[in-house]
């Protein structure tokens, strides 16, 4: 039997697919051709997104902590617990860390139970930061410009300018508009540090030097706008970026020569368009452009999950309602006390992700509730989530699998994963799409939504919905903009979001550009170790754990590894995949040398993942003010064989 | 022989077992569903080919070789016996397939599970005259018609079809429901030859086997060009899940927490595997014989294209069906390879 | 193939189904390597030296050893012998299990060792650390048919003492005078130097050999089972001595899932480790990696 198309749960893509079944169950997946996105293609992680629903080892009951010792519960007596337990908290004493995982119903549920159950802005989700620059600047972009732009504006575009986006498997149907230009003999205009698969067919391949992408963007601007003031000397643009003038007009060049341009840069980036200043310096250079006669421009920032734009569009965020609307916005706040039947929202933002950790830490948050189960893969730090876990009083848990997270928890409630979950998400086009039922939920599993509304009634606001369609509908009243979504047209793959957001960057001036500071490499530590967000090759997510081909793929890279290129390998007298010492002036750590020719020279990366490593080898990370992002420092290091 | 249109319906009421037909999914694909609507069969003027090969019938991404009970000594058992199943509307390249994989999965060892389904499976195939715009079948020996190999073979004329029978099997479905059919005139069997001829000229692609073959099999094509392909793939495994020709699999257990009587049950599945997967080759103790993407990019081509295999399989690995053009993120699909190989240059791509 | 002998083909037995197996002795070979002597509900079964065995942990997974046991003490005793080094899933899994278990057990599979090719001929052995137990099955085969080949000289490297496998049988051999013994370690404990015993890697043994039992080559047939770098090392060992090509039998490994040439994981060219192989001549192997233009070893 074959199911309704449904979208496949990992990446921003969101790809569109047929779920097989037999009399017994699911047992394979069909790419659905007709599909806007995915046009009969699916990547590694999409051929098996079906196998989860094999794997055995799932949390299929309630689990409840009593005196130290753990026992499946009775679902609805969990629950009742549960809200007796949260009683005992005021209302910012608690914080819920929701998921980017989820479905745009799960996360609407999630605000409201948020600001109108609780009372609280304490509510986000962990990759929400890398969203804030460009959050912060989709405010601004002139009507002209097209952003997010979809996929197949890409492939009708005759210059792609891609900025930061690694390895071809990141991305896959970003990488398949790619190929395809280039296939025509359209342009590419590759900025990256990584020497990707791309970069053979780039017609130009820029690695400047780490973090310079603001400065680069700006310069650029000005070749092509005179009216664009660049405050820094053509030498200084140089040195600062490691682009040579001669390349900066081939680029500039090359920009000129198009009539559709389309920009695509990678949100969860850490090397690239990190800062909002560096999305704003890009809206410079399309503003540049367009003066000088291109006709069309689209930018595409890929997100990194399905639903990262779907939560964050929901309202899960501190300082967020649905709809992108801000917790200050009037109308808003009015329409959200008229919908959800309550007097007022909860004052002033509320806790990030990691200073909920932190509150929790340091005993200011009570009480969390934490949604999903990609904590432990999105917050590297593992040692301060472990504190934090242990720390806080009372921890709930919506989860599918067993984790230390579970294993923390007092209350840990069974949630239906890919296939058995009902519901919308958000791509990273902000294209709607559909979630179909193909398995019926393991056990007691039930959605988050569902979850929160039991425990919402337990807690004496009545919260009940018939179905995903229902809560749907109610979104749809709650955002003028998302009023005619129709269903069938989700289904459809035409329903596109493209509402503005009220968020606009108060405190960055025209101005000013960050200009990174950079140590300099010596004799003694010859590299410059940059972090990135790379797992093997998408990221390992807890779901992709569950499948098992993808578990057999991901095995390769659990232990803590440095890419480094051959070349640059072999001169610190290693070999591929040998125990290695990486030194730098705050300390050392030991990692396996992985050789990756992507790497340019004199550079080493060190995957966020490893945060252990990252914190003897780099030191300290902060979280910038304006994002809420962890910033890596930058240091300088070396490599040696490790005895 | 003849089959008039209007008997189509019930000839195929008459099959007992399962019949499996191509339909249309929710947004229109085209799939060999098993017991279909009768109404929901597809024309030939209607269709091209499906996403997923019908031999994934015999062969599906995922199935169970047998379930375990663990309660001291292991008690196994295995799938009940497949029911027979005739699949009408296949094409010539996906029964050019299937006589490959009953003989890759007979040669040296019998695989049970794809032979006791084949052996049940008769194969209704209609001869394609408007080839879509993938198809390269006559340059693999995959169609458009098939002189050998068929069960039965139909040619649609509108209102009428030309039967063909090609095997033994197509014989005894023949013999048994000889009231569905006349004797077909001569010159109806030269308006068929007129066709498969006319058929061919309608072909967009060209993809130079034998070129392929050759260049490959003497090892005359350079790093650099590996390399390039190599590139553009991104080890998704579509070519393979697609391929009809593709076989290899993954062999996993699964195992339930024991019961209230202290059984655990389980039970061990074959589901689809690909050698572009870095995890593929990798052994026990981490040492990957293929460890980079241009070994395995290799690999697969080898598999496909050389003349070793062609000796031992006695077709080239190819049917020209044209669904890895449809997969591949990176146009890097078996005309475009084997095109390059030919050319000996990457073509149309601008290189730095 | 007509319909009716792929029915007749299919109504033997399931090609995936495990014999029941179960273990009857542990021995604890080195500290992460054990031998498992197991008795299969089907009986005695025939197999030759260097054949190998999918042995399967129910719920766990299935994974292939060489069948360490020779066939005529398989014919003897009526059990079978495979030893594993604890390295993964299904081997982790094999260790723990106790004397009583069951496991699941397909065998013979592969193409054993072309021992009719070195009757009458002199037999030089070669083992390294684990990749002794299918030559186990070699030697004491052979042993068993002794009057069938001419002098058989075993050579055993192991990185410790502690490393070697089959102590106790090791000591029978040395003891044996109708068979040429000769051992070494790459690092030596105490007890090892104090009883005298010979250190440096296995390819300095040859020497001893050049001066004791010089090789004559047209008569000579060798037999490598061990790490790919000692392989390597020891086929050029041979060459120098002029051992022909086709005389040098080796195994490759390879990730190997169904053992019946199926699945694919274990293909190299367009030759399947299980099924062509795991033993292949130097020969053979060449040519090979001549023909598919990937590395065999």
């Amino acid at each position: 039997m074959v199911s309704a198309r449904t979208t496949c749960g990992f990446c921003g893509c969101g790809c569109g697919l047929y779920v097989l079944s037999d009399g017994d169950g699911v047992i394979g997946v069909i790419p659905s051709e007709a599909d806007v996105v995915g046009e009969g293609r699916l990547c590694i992680r999409g051929w098996h997104i079906y196998q989860p629903l094999r794997d055995t080892d799932r949390i299929l009951r309630a689990i409840v902590s009593l005196n130290g010792s753990k026992r499946e519960a009775d679902y609805k007596d969990a629950v009742s617990r549960a809200a007796e337990a949260l009683k005992k908290f005021s209302p910012n004493q608690i914080g819920i860390i929701a998921s980017a995982a989820g479905t745009n119903e799960d996360a609407y549920i999630a605000t409201k139970f948020a600001r109108a159950v609780i009372g609280t802005n304490n509510i986000d989700f962990p990759g929400r930061p890398r969203l804030m620059p460009t959050l912060m600047q989709l405010g601004s972009v002139d009507e002209g410009i097209s952003m997010p732009c979809t996929l197949n504006e890409l492939a009708d575009a005759d210059l792609l300018f891609c900025i930061g986006i690694g390895a071809s498997t990141r991305y896959p149907q970003v990488t398949a508009r790619i190929f395809k230009s280039v296939v025509e003999m359209k342009h590419l205009l590759l900025i990256d540090t990584w020497h990707s698969d791309f970069a053979p067919y780039a017609s130009l391949h820029i690695s400047p030097k780490p973090f310079s992408d603001a400065v680069l963007l700006r310069a650029l601007a000005g070749i092509l706008d005179s009216a664009v003031k660049v405050p820094f000397s053509d030498d200084e643009v140089s040195s600062i970026t490691g682009v040579s003038s001669e390349q900066l007009r081939a680029m500039g060049d090359l920009l000129l020569g198009s009539k559709r341009l389309a920009a695509v840069y990678d949100t969860a980036s850490l090397m690239h368009m990190c800062s909002p200043h560096c999305v704003r310096e890009l809206l410079v250079l399309i503003r540049a452009l367009r003066g000088r006669g291109i006709e069309w421009c689209g930018i595409l920032p890929m997100v990194e999950r399905c639903n990262s734009n779907g939560a964050l569009r929901m309202g899960i965020a501190p300082m967020l309602l649905p709809g992108l609307k801000s917790i200050t916005d009037g109308e808003a706040v009015q329409r959200a006390c008229s919908i959800w039947g309550i007097d007022g929202l909860p004052q002033g933002m509320g806790m990030s992700t990691s200073q909920m950790l932190s509150a929790a830490v340091s005993g200011d948050l009570k009480a969390l509730i934490i949604i999903g189960d990609d904590l432990l893969t999105d917050v590297p730090d593992e040692q301060r989530l472990r504190d934090a876990l242990s720390k806080v009083e009372l921890l709930i848990a919506i989860s599918s699998y067993h984790s230390p997270l579970t294993e923390a928890a007092q209350f840990v409630f069974p949630r239906s994963i890919w296939g058995e979950t009902v519901g919308t998400l958000v791509n990273t086009e902000g294209r709607m799409r559909r979630l179909i039922r193909v398995a019926e939920p393991h056990g007691d599993a039930m959605q988050e939504w569902q979850v929160l509304c039991d425990l919402a009634t337990a807690l004496g606001f009545k919260m009940s919905y018939s179905s995903s369609d229902e809560v749907l509908d109610e979104l749809k009243r709650f955002v003028p903009e998302y009023s005619d979504i129709e269903l069938d047209e989700v289904g459809k793959g035409t329903c596109l979001l493209r509402e503005k957001p009220a968020c606009t960057p108060e405190n960055i001036t025209h101005e000013e550009i960050a200009i990174p500071e950079l140590p300099s490499p010596s004799d003694e530590f010859p590299l410059l170790l940059l972090v990135e967000r790379y797992y093997l090759p998408w990221h390992a997510d807890t779901l992709a754990l569950h499948s098992s081909t993808l578990r057999r793929e991901f095995r390769l890279r659990f232990t803590p590894y440095v890419f480094v290129n051959s070349a640059q390998g072999h001169s610190f007298g290693l070999r591929d995949g040998m125990p290695a010492l990486l030194k730098t002036p705050q300390g050392s750590a030991r990692v396996t040398s992985v050789f990756n020719d992507a790497v340019p020279a004199g550079i080493a990366i060190l995957p966020e993942m490893f945060f252990a490593q990252l914190r003897q080898a780099v030191g300290q990370e902060r979280v910038d003010e304006l994002t809420g992002a962890t910033i890596y420092p930058v240091t300088v290091a070396a490599l040696e064989r490790a005895r | 022989m003849v089959l008039r249109k209007e008997r189509l319906n019930d000839l195929l009421r008459s099959i007992e077992g399962q019949l499996a037909a191509p339909i249309r999914l929710e947004h229109g694909e085209v799939h060999f569903a098993v017991n279909p609507p009768i109404e929901q069969i597809l024309q030939d003027s209607d269709y091209v080919n499906s996403t997923i090969s019908p031999v994934a019938l015999l062969f599906p991404q995922t199935e169970i070789l047998f379930n375990f009970k663990l309660n001291g000594k292991p008690q196994i058992e295995f799938p009940k016996e497949p029911q027979p199943l005739t699949i009408f509307g296949i094409r010539s390249c996906d029964v050019a397939a299937m006589r490959y994989l009953e003989m890759f999965f007979s040669r040296k060892f019998v695989d049970t599970p794809f032979m006791e389904r084949a052996s049940r499976t008769t194969l209704i195939s209609i001869a394609c005259q408007r080839p879509g715009s993938n198809c390269f079948c006559p340059c693999c020996a995959g169609g458009p018609f098939l002189e050998e190999g068929h069960d039965i073979q139909l040619t649609d004329f509108g209102d009428i079809f030309l039967v063909e029978v090609g095997s033994q099997k197509g014989a005894q479905f023949a013999d048994g429901r000889m009231e569905f059919f006349e004797p077909a005139p001569s010159e109806l069997i030269e308006r068929r030859n007129r066709v498969a001829e006319e058929t061919l000229q309608k072909f967009q692609i060209a993809s130079h086997m034998g070129t392929g073959v050759r260049k490959l099999t003497s090892r005359s094509v350079s790093e650099e060009l590996w390399n390039m392909m190599a590139a553009r793939c991104i080890e998704c495994g579509g070519c393979a899940f697609v391929c009809p020709l593709c076989t290899c699999f993954d062999v996993v257990d699964h195992k339930l927490p024991p019961d209230g009587d202290g059984a655990a049950r389980g039970w061990r599945e074959r589901c689809w595997d690909c050698c572009q997967f870095a995890g593929y080759s990798i052994e026990a103790a981490g040492v990957n014989p293929r460890p980079n993407k241009v070994s395995r990019f290799k690999r697969r081509f080898y598999h496909k294209l050389s003349y070793f295999y062609m000796e031992m399989d006695g077709r080239v690995g190819c049917v020209g069906c044209g669904r890895c053009i449809q997969v591949c993120f990176g146009v890097v699909d078996m005309p475009a390879v084997v095109n390059t190989l030919r050319e000996e240059k990457l073509l149309g791509v601008r290189l730095r | 193939m007509a319909m009716e002998a792929l029915q007749a083909a299919c109504n033997g037995k399931h090609l995936y189904e495990p014999v029941l197996a179960r273990i009857v002795e542990i021995t604890d070979e080195t500290p992460d390597v054990k031998t498992f002597t197991l008795e299969l509900e089907c009986g005695a079964i025939e197999y030759r030296p260097g054949q190998f065995a999918e042995v399967s942990v129910f719920g766990v997974g299935e994974a292939p050893f060489g069948i360490s046991s020779s066939p005529t003490w398989t014919k003897r005793t009526g059990y079978i012998q495979v030893t594993v080094r604890a390295v993964g899933r299904v081997t982790g899994a094999l260790h723990q299990l106790n004397v009583g278990d069951y496991v699941g057990v397909r065998a013979p599979l592969g193409n054993g060792f072309p021992v009719e090719r070195a009757e009458g001929k002199r037999v030089i052995i070669v083992g390294g650390g684990i990749g002794l137990p299918p030559l186990r099955s070699l030697l004491n085969y052979m042993l068993d048919n002794r009057e069938r080949f001419g002098k058989i000289t075993l050579l055993y490297g192991a990185r410790t003492p502690a490393d070697r496998v089959y102590k106790r049988e090791l000591d029978e051999w040395e003891r044996r005078d109708d068979l040429e013994y000769l051992d070494t370690v790459d690092i030596a404990d105490e007890e090892w130097q104090r009883l005298g015993k010979r250190v440096g890697v296995v390819t300095t043994l040859f020497p001893i050999i050049d001066e004791q039992s010089p090789i004559d080559p047209p008569n000579t047939i060798a037999f490598i089972c061990g790490p790919p770098i000692m392989i390597h090392f020891v086929i050029i060992e041979l060459e120098k001595r002029n051992v022909p090509d086709e005389n040098i039998i080796s195994t490759l490994e390879r990730h190997m899932k169904c053992g019946v040439g199926k699945c694919g994981h274990c293909a190299i060219g367009h030759k399947y480790v299980c099924t062509d192989g795991p033993v292949f001549s130097w020969a053979e192997m060449k040519e090979l990696e001549w023909m598919c233009a990937e590395p065999t070893v």
